[in-house]
């Protein structure tokens, strides 16, 4: 940075309604050269007084050819242009200066970028908008205000007001277009029309784009950009559907309980933090090492924040509610996915970087659709992402869209590097200025592009700005070919260049992996990691597309470099993977008809594990893995009745020469399932392997201290009745001693000959059945709690699990102690160390954090025997007489998931009623209402059925239908339905009520309460309802009046009073009846 | 003993020129000169300043509650003056 002497104050945005500077553009085919050439503008400007700027401009754009040594300069004025070329002129005759970076509007760059890598562009996304963003490039740049104008002609045609009101709006509806832009809907798209508005002025530029990647939503406008989305098909009723979707999503998604907090920090930083604090809490985007964004219930939040203002760290909370970028996202994205599938995609045709996974989007078109949809859901990696993108030769970013946020996030990603970070729009500059302030850089690292074409945007029917120029445009038009063609010839010289060098280093380094000399003699400085040789592994080297590995859950090696990355691929298949039978979520014997039926079979997480340390393995072979850190997961993988496949993506991020130590990013997903349709292909869980050349030595053990410590009064088989593990997991032998600060315990480790139907002897790394199995001994902890609110804990990461030594010996009677390490509504941590024969830890976990679920079940165990449960509500108030129930549901989010859904369903329906649900076409909602409704009235009918018999009823052994507009019940592969009570059920919003009772005649009406309502008249609606429904005949104003018991109303019709029984149940009025006559 | 405010603006001009090598800057330098607006600074480039003045004067400031304070006065910009008497509080 050098500062130096007074140059005329830059000017503040303010709208314009033209060009209000101009880009110079000055070469000479050496520094001096050019330093002359700049003294004497300046020398000729200075004389001349009034010679148009835009002529000087112009001339010089056509003169440009490619090489030599350039000068940019934006200036306003003649005097501005003076002052700056002198200043330039200044610093030119220094031989140690080597660039010219001055905002103000001086550019000069003795290493041209241009020359050294490839140009991208990329697009922000929500966040960048503000009010009057490019209006004043509206009457610049005809594109602009066409794009604009579109906006105007979609919202004309869709009978709605147009967008543009709020983008533009005038001085007095600023404050109020700002509230509205700040709405997810209106944000998105409005971004979106700069960003297409912004390319479309760079496509008059004709930039060399090599690569492209939009941050957030604005990977939209980046798959628009590189030809991966129709834009036909798009940028029409879709857009607007998906901005109306958008905003419902937000409605809806948005809770009080949900909050986004900016912080000053990189994503490491702010995990260390939530860690510690409230693991429950995201970083939804990690955008640069100055700028994270973390997501996570208030109350969690708010923690965090004292946390990291405690550190003085900046924080900020955001003014809105979206939990997207996050798993939390996740029940509203089934209208988005069903959305999106109507929407064609295609192969791009210039790379497109993906910002869920910081890599290149997939080339086929499914493949495509499913990253774009799934980055709602995928935390944004834009850090990664761009460090990328560098990696792959991108040394200059075009930020293509308002703002220039994404500017800054780039330009501290890559703090020190060489690169340029160029925002196209700026809210301190006027827009054309702000265009030619990025002319003038691109210019001055010899980006080619047709400089011609910009000077073009004016009228130049009408003789443009001055006459000159339209001549000069005019006989110059094809001037651009020849540096485009010198610039590609570069180009493609420098990237052979590159790959020369990329495959030098991938024999270097699988030289030294598999510890072969490397066939060429490179220089030392190329050699990445030059002491990094394996101690152990001798054998031949890897290539690619070598035969599986033997590891038990490696099948396909889709591809591998060793030492760099791998990606695997193998078949979820039930029929072989038989270890998953005895891992079904929802529970298990959920039957009496069929003992075998259990919950949805879903993959361990520690399987998971399992796969990427053995991906991690195959990258450094002869390795062993002493940890997995800051284990993350996402979402369950379910086994579907059908194959899937399940991938494993790994790559080194680190080597440590010094200590041989290697540490492997890696995450796994399923590329499909039926319960999430396209969704599926996102990452599953992720971790960080750490390997090394031999284990640490065990450390001490943890301090185990159990305050007002009890012999363990559950047993091993109560624990097991409450989870949801077979035999094969079932390794825990007793439960010793605990307290509030853990548990103690044994376990046996048992053989692995039944994990696989075709594997009798798999090699595995970690053992992921003994790592499940050991941390049961937390489950136990649970079942010891005097209180069991929210104790259906599912995990969703853990900070780490660090191995001390090789599997201990099948047959081994091991010491287990669980730690509790902080318990929170939501949330649960705990730590567990298994200990090896010799008394010494073999395995430490910490920081295992657990979500709490919060089932509407009240005591009842999710994961326990089901016919004595219920798992609705009952709602007495509403039941007309001990003879008949009353069940009411509000289904959560947490069992709206398909995941979990899906899990229920298993354990409370018959095989034919989810084939039933498995081939109807329904949306998610109407998915939701199918079992739920189902659900409930099994609930109602089995409570009133078993106050007749001895014993009870799982809900999975009794089977629905509907006849009429019905639902009836009937035992279990039943032709007939006569043995149950009938019921009658109501869906309103979701909810669902359902009524059973011994009578002919029997009806429910359900209401909703809204704010400002009078309850009263509600319950005289719901009882006309339950009326209507008994006697299967529309609703009328019958008269209603008070009954003699609380609740009760009595309704007219046919000059009978009949009896309702009315109940609140939260925000429901819920009215049954069986038509009995009042009497009186 | 306090730096006095010469020290102060000299101590400024050293870190950011250590923080951002690539930067000119062409105005005027003084107390009237604002971050955003005339050294063309983004506002992620402020927090990378407060942590090099951090690590410049070798301990914490309160850097964090500064910005803070700015934002809640509904300031658009930070004039270097105010930034010197933030420095002046609390730099020995």
């Amino acid at each position: 940075m050098v500062v130096t002497v007074t140059a005329p104050a830059p000017q503040d945005a303010a709208l314009t309604t033209g060009w209000d500077s101009e880009a110079f553009v000055l070469q000479g085919a050496d520094r001096a050269e050019l330093r002359e050439r700049v003294l004497t503008l300046a020398n000729t400007v200075e004389r001349q007084a009034g010679i148009s700027l835009q002529e000087i401009a112009v001339r010089l754009a056509v003169e440009l050819r490619p090489g030599g040594s350039r000068l940019a300069v934006v200036a306003s004025s003649s005097p501005d242009l003076v002052t700056k070329l002198r200043r330039a002129a200044d610093r030119l005759a220094d031989p140690k200066c080597k660039q010219i970076r001055d905002t103000n509007g001086l550019y000069f760059f003795e290493q041209p970028l241009a020359l050294q890598g490839s140009l991208a562009l990329i697009f922000p996304g929500e966040g960048a908008q503000y009010p009057g963003m490019l209006a004043d490039l509206c009457g610049v740049f005809p594109e602009v205000e066409d794009t604009f104008s579109w906006c105007d002609r979609l919202a004309a045609d869709a009978g709605r007001a147009s967008l543009r009101n709020i983008l533009h709006p005038t001085p007095e509806e600023t404050v109020a277009a700002e509230a509205e832009l700040r709405k997810l809907g209106p944000s998105i798209f409005g971004v979106l029309l700069a960003d297409l508005a912004v390319t479309r002025v760079l496509q008059r530029l004709e930039l060399p784009v090599s690569a492209i990647a939009g941050h957030s939503a604005g990977e939209l406008a980046a798959l628009l950009a590189a030809g991966a989305l129709d834009s036909e098909t798009m940028l029409g009723p879709s857009l607007v559907e998906i901005m109306d979707l958008m905003q419902q999503l937000e409605e809806e998604a948005g809770g009080p309980e949900v909050a986004l907090l900016a912080v000053g920090a990189g994503r490491a930083v702010v995990e260390e933090v939530t860690t510690k604090v409230a693991p429950g809490v995201i970083v939804a985007m990690d955008n640069c090492p100055h700028q994270s964004v973390a997501v996570g219930p208030s109350h969690l939040i708010a923690a965090v924040e004292s946390a990291l203002l405690e550190r003085g760290l900046v924080c900020e909370r955001l003014p809105f509610r979206r939990p997207y970028h996050t798993p939390m996202f996740e029940p509203w994205m089934g209208r988005f996915r069903e959305l999106f599938a109507g929407i064609p995609f295609h192969q791009p045709h210039t790379p497109i970087y993906s910002c869920s996974t910081g890599a290149r989007f997939p080339n086929d078109p499914p493949s495509i659709r499913e990253l774009t949809v799934n980055h709602w859901v995928s935390p944004v990696e834009f850090t990664r992402m761009i460090e990328t993108m560098y990696a792959d030769g991108v040394r200059i970013f075009v930020e293509a869209g308002p703002r220039g946020n994404l500017s800054a996030f780039t330009e501290d990603v890559l703090r020190g590097k060489p690169c340029a970070v160029i925002p196209a729009n700026v809210t301190r500059k006027s827009g054309p200025t702000q265009i030619n302030h990025l002319v003038a850089q691109l210019a001055a690292h010899h980006v080619p592009m047709n400089l011609v074409n910009l000077h073009g945007s004016l009228d130049l029917a009408s003789g443009g700005r001055d006459s000159p120029v339209q001549v000069a445009h005019v006989e110059n038009r094809g001037v651009t070919s020849p540096a485009r063609q010198d610039t590609v010839a570069i180009m493609d010289g420098y990237l052979s260049v590159m790959e020369q060098f990329l495959d030098t280093q991938r024999e270097v380094m699988e030289a030294f992996l598999s510890g072969r000399p490397a066939h060429v003699t490179i220089p030392q400085e190329l050699f990445a990691f030059p002491d990094f040789t394996p101690q152990v592994d001798q054998q031949p080297p890897t290539t690619s597309h070598q035969q599986p590995p033997e590891f038990c859950f490696v099948g396909d090696v889709v591809h591998h470099e060793l030492g760099r990355e791998i990606i695997l691929r193998r078949t979820l298949d039930e029929r072989e993977d038989i270890y998953v039978d005895d891992h079904t979520l929802g529970g298990r014997g959920v039957s009496r008809v069929d003992p075998a039926q259990n919950g949805l079979p879903v993959l361990p997480m520690t399987f998971s594990l399992e796969g990427m340390s053995e991906a991690a393995t195959l990258l450094a072979p002869g390795k062993v893995v002493i940890a997995l850190m800051n284990v993350r997961l996402y979402r369950w993988v379910p086994y579907d009745p059908e194959p899937t496949t399940f991938e494993i993506r790994a790559s080194v991020t680190s080597i440590d020469e010094q200590t041989g130590v290697v540490e492997v990013r890696a995450n796994v997903r399923d590329l499909s399932n039926s319960f999430l349709q396209d969704g599926a292909n996102k990452p599953s869980s992720e971790a960080t392997i750490v390997l090394a050349d031999r284990y640490p030595e065990p450390p001490e053990p943890r301090p185990f201290v159990l305050t007002e410590e009890i012999p363990c009064k559950a047993t091993v088989e109560e624990l097991r009745r409450n989870m949801f593990h077979g035999p094969l997991f079932q390794m825990l032998r007793s439960l010793d001693r605990y307290g509030k600060e853990g548990i103690e315990g044994t376990l046996e480790v048992q053989g692995r000959d039944h994990w696989f139907r075709s594997n009798a002897n798999p090699r595995v790394v970690i053992d992921p059945v003994l790592v499940d199995a050991a941390m049961h001994i937390l489950g136990a902890w649970h079942l010891e709690q005097p209180d069991w609110s929210g104790r259906i804990l599912l995990p969703i990461g853990m900070q780490s699990l660090e191995f001390f030594g090789p599997i201990p010996e099948i047959g081994s009677k091991l010491l287990v102690r669980g730690y509790n390490e902080e318990e929170t509504a939501r949330q649960a941590r705990h730590g567990v160390e298994l200990f090896g024969t010799d008394g010494r830890p073999w395995f430490r976990l910490t920081g295992a954090s657990y979500w709490r679920f919060y089932l509407p079940f009240g005591d009842v165990n999710f994961f326990g025997p089901k016919d004595q449960y219920f798992l609705c509500s009952r709602v007495p108030e509403a039941e007309v007489s001990d003879a008949s129930r009353c069940y009411f549901l509000d289904p959560p989010l947490d069992l709206q998931q398909p995941v979990l859904r899906a899990s229920g369903m298993r354990v409370t329906m018959t095989p034919r009623e989810m084939a039933s649900f498995q081939s109807t076409e329904l949306d998610e909602a109407a998915k939701s209402d199918w079992f739920f409704s189902r659900l409930v009235s099994k609930d109602a009918v089995r409570s009133l059925w078993n106050t007749q018999q001895e014993g009870g009823t799982f809900p999975a052994d009794m089977e629905t239908d509907v006849v009429g507009d019905r639902i009836v019940c009937r035992p279990r592969d039943a032709a007939t339905t006569d043995k149950y009570p009938p019921v009658a059920t109501a869906i309103v919003k979701g909810k669902v009520a359902a009524f059973s009772a011994f009578a002919e005649q029997l009806g429910i009406g359900m209401v909703l309460v809204k704010k400002g309502d009078a309850e009263s008249t509600l319950r005289v609606e719901a009882a006309q309802l339950a009326v209507a429904d008994a006697l299967k005949i529309p609703a009328d104003g019958w008269r209603v009046e008070v009954g003699k018991k609380a609740g009760q109303l009595l309704v007219t019709h046919a000059g009978k009073k009949l009896r309702v029984q009315t109940a609140r149940q939260k925000d429901a009025i819920i009215a049954t009846t069986i038509c009995e006559i009042d009497p009186a | 003993m306090s730096r006095t405010t010469e020290q102060l603006y000299a101590d400024l001009a050293t870190v950011m020129a250590t923080a951002f090598p690539d930067r000119d800057i062409s105005v005027t330098v003084g107390p009237e000169t604002r971050v955003f607006a005339d050294l063309g600074m983004a506002s992620i480039e402020l927090i990378v300043l407060g942590e090099r003045l951090e690590q410049f004067y070798g301990g914490k400031l309160p850097y964090g509650p500064f910005l803070a304070g700015l934002r809640k006065q509904g300031a658009e910009d930070l004039e270097l003056g105010k930034l010197v008497e933030f420095l002046q509080s609390h730099v020995k």
